[in-house]
């Protein structure tokens, strides 16, 4: 058998099957179709899962922020309370400690002498020292500042705060000029720093001096003022008959000068205030605004409840308990997706709180299995069974006398749509409001029933809508509780875009009381807003 | 009537109404596929349901460098192959040492494919697929033996085996219809 004749079996059999069909039975293409269906459910269920997930991520993530920014902000408060008693504290001590060795130099001249000779061990010594003789002295302030130690600088705090003693500075230069004639020859400025008596409390009346000159000048000068006065002490020789005796006395810095810390303080306040200035200049350009925006989510129903046997509505006697509450428990406890539309206004209330209102379109749709169908006498119409047919239709068996009837099935899907329109008012605090903003959002929303629409997955059914009203099982009017955060960011001088992850906690359930169902769906929801700023 | 890239491009968007309408065009082709493959309807409308899903998962990766059709079959025929994978791993192919060819050729011409379809189904598993891969998708031993992960020898020993089966099988036909002179279908 050649190659030829051997690929001419094969090739008869390929072309046999070339144009070869045969018809698929249909339910390949309804399994084909629901399980796409299935896909794209999974899918959307995957969606909500990270909606879900990432609201309850920034709704985490700002609750953190505003403890960390609460906790800072404690910290900070209870770090510059501690920093001013601790520099009025250390004014107090130094303040006596200044007047009680500052008095040194009115003593005897005994007295005098063992100042000089304690100048050259540590202060505390000098203080421990001083401190018996200065316990027994009760001199005035304004002579103590002729004993100033160089060490003792915030004294001069102490002076500034007493009017008469800065003048009194001058009447110690001037005293000191009076038992020091010779020295008038000076430069004022050399005449404040060597303005001093012939012994070592002259030169602290001196240093004490130069400070108070310096603290009649600008306040804003008056730190670098200070530092050049301690330099040009520690720098300028002092004349022999000055200087003082015990020469390896080191003239430190202060290490507290109360005037630098005001002015530092003052400084930081005023850096402060500007910054806060700004910030109220660019805050109320952003005064009103209004803003259009999308938000999609998924709803779970936390607290649903059946009666059984639910309350029988209108004259019709209930007949079906168990299938109709079936039907009812899976349609009230179902979960779904979300989506809501709308416009809104917000204003700002204070640097920090704003509020914020709107009108709102929202959807919930969600999917449950049916066993029962409602049939006219005729079988004419077949609806699918839901809530709204709850206690009004009686079983297949008993309904001789009813124009409807409920009859088994194989399960079938049904798609339940719920619509609202929607006023929520909302308060929100701005945690950051910069180009980059987070706020808080907490509040409270009117839901307005509209319609609620049953669609059948099954084509021989037919499709049914319910109204809100008397005859309608759902409350025309709900509540629900709302909270979110909202990140936001500017964009030019009148934009914002906003992304504002939420909850939407129903107060009362959506279902009148008398129908015998209960169902809470909360609502969590990922949005996406456009803000428009008036200015 | 949509063309093939219209097809395609709505099928690319999710649109029902053009997965439908694809479905629609090639299932029943595909149906013919599924058929050879498998021993009964249900196992030939399971590899559709499943190609065909496959299909629309992957119809966006398509490059459209050769027909829909070509590259619809071949989903088709990898999903029947990972459907008798199992079934092969249960009874593995073995080299068929004992194989006479027969002298003559049968000839199939007239045949309805729906005889020759029910006599490929009534081959054992290995050897309907091999032949269906051999003579009916053109593909070689080699291509055989690295997608069923068996030898180049086992692929053609089963191959062997299939066509002297089918030939027995036409033969035996053949007879009947001479014996009874019933008219070719």
């Amino acid at each position: 058998m050649t190659d030829m004749e051997k690929r001419r079996f094969e090739d008869s059999f390929k072309d046999a099957f070339n144009e070869a069909e045969v018809g698929p039975s249909d339910n390949v293409w309804t399994n084909i179709e629901l399980e796409l269906e299935k896909e794209a459910g999974d899918k959307i269920r995957r969606k909500l899962f990270f909606y879900k997930m990432l609201a309850a991520a920034s709704i985490t993530f700002a609750l953190l922020v505003t403890s960390v920014g609460i906790f800072v902000n404690k910290k900070s408060e209870l770090a510059l309370q501690e920093m001013t008693s601790r520099v009025s504290e250390q004014s107090e001590n130094k303040t006596n400690s200044s007047e009680e060795i500052l008095s040194a130099p009115i003593e005897t001249p005994s007295a005098n002498r063992q100042h000089e000779h304690t100048a050259g061990t540590s202060k505390s010594e000098t203080k421990q020292a001083l401190k018996p003789r200065l316990s027994e002295r009760n001199q005035p302030p304004a002579l103590a500042i002729e004993g100033a130690n160089h060490k003792e600088v915030p004294k001069t705090a102490v002076i500034i705060d007493s009017p008469g003693l800065i003048n009194g500075s001058q009447a110690v230069a001037q005293n000191s000029n009076q038992r020091n004639d010779q020295i008038n020859s000076i430069t004022p400025e050399v005449t404040a720093d060597f303005a001093a008596p012939s012994n070592s409390t002259a030169n602290h009346t001196v240093r004490s001096s130069a400070i108070l000159i310096t603290g009649n000048s600008s306040t804003d000068n008056l730190l670098n003022e200070s530092a050049l006065a301690t330099l040009k002490y520690k720098d300028r020789q002092l004349p022999h008959l000055y200087s003082p005796k015990t020469p390896s006395i080191a003239f430190k810095k202060p290490e507290a000068d109360p005037v630098a810390v005001m002015m530092a303080r003052l400084a930081l306040e005023e850096s402060v205030l500007a910054m806060e200035d700004k910030k109220d200049k660019d805050s109320k350009s952003e005064k009103i605004w209004t803003s259009v925006g999308f938000a999609a989510g998924g709803f779970n129903s936390i607290n649903h409840s059946v009666a059984s046997p639910p309350p029988a509505a209108n004259s019709l006697v209930y007949y079906a308990p168990s299938a109709a509450t079936s039907a009812a428990d899976k349609q009230s406890k179902a979960s779904g997706v979300a989506y809501s539309m709308g416009l809104s206004f917000g204003t700002k209330l204070s640097k920090r709180w704003i509020l914020q209102s709107g009108i709102n379109y929202l959807t919930q749709s969600s999917d449950y299995v049916a066993t029962n169908v409602v049939a006219d006498n005729n079988y004419s119409t077949l609806k699918a069974e839901s809530i709204n047919s709850l206690g009004k239709i009686p079983l297949l068996a008993d309904a001789s006398s009813s124009d409807q009837k409920l009859a088994p099935t194989v399960p079938y899907s049904v798609n339940n749509n719920v619509k609202f329109f929607s006023v929520p008012v909302q308060a929100g605090y701005l945690i950051v409001n910069r180009k980059f903003g987070v706020q808080l959002n907490a509040g409270l929303s009117s839901d307005f029933f509209l319609q609620n629409t049953i669609t059948p997955q099954s084509g021989s059914l037919d499709k049914t809508t319910q109204g809100s009203g008397d005859n309608s099982p759902y409350r025309s009017l709900n509540f629900s509780g709302l909270m979110g955060t909202e990140f936001t960011y500017r964009l030019g001088q009148r934009y914002r875009i906003a992304l504002n992850p939420g909850v939407r906690y129903p107060l009362n359930s959506v279902y009148k009381s008398d129908v015998g169902v209960q169902s809470t769906p909360v609502t969590f929801d990922v949005g996406l807003r456009f803000r428009y700023i008036f200015q | 009537m949509l063309s093939e890239k219209e097809l395609i491009d709505g099928c690319c968007k999710g649109s029902r109404a053009f997965q439908k309408a694809l479905y629609e065009r090639y299932c029943r082709k595909m149906m013919a596929v599924g058929l050879r493959y498998s021993k009964t309807t249900g196992e030939a409308e399971d590899i559709v349901q499943e190609g065909f899903i496959k299909v629309f998962q992957a119809i966006k990766e398509f490059r459209q460098e050769s027909k829909l059709e070509t590259w619809i079959t071949r989903i088709m025929v990898n999903t029947a192959l990972n459907a008798q994978r199992k079934k092969l791993y249960l009874y593995p192919m073995v080299d068929v040492n004992d194989v006479i060819l027969p002298d003559q050729e049968m000839s199939i011409s007239g045949m309805h494919f729906a005889q020759l379809l029910e006599m490929i189904q009534a081959l054992p598993q290995g050897c309907q697929i091999v032949f269906n891969l051999f003579a009916i998708e053109g593909y070689s031993h080699k291509e055989i033996a690295e997608t069923l992960g068996i030898s180049e020898g086992t692929s053609k020993s089963q191959f062997a085996r299939a066509k002297t089966l089918l030939q027995a099988r036409l033969l035996k036909e053949s007879t009947y219809y001479d014996r009874y002179g019933e008219a070719k279908i």
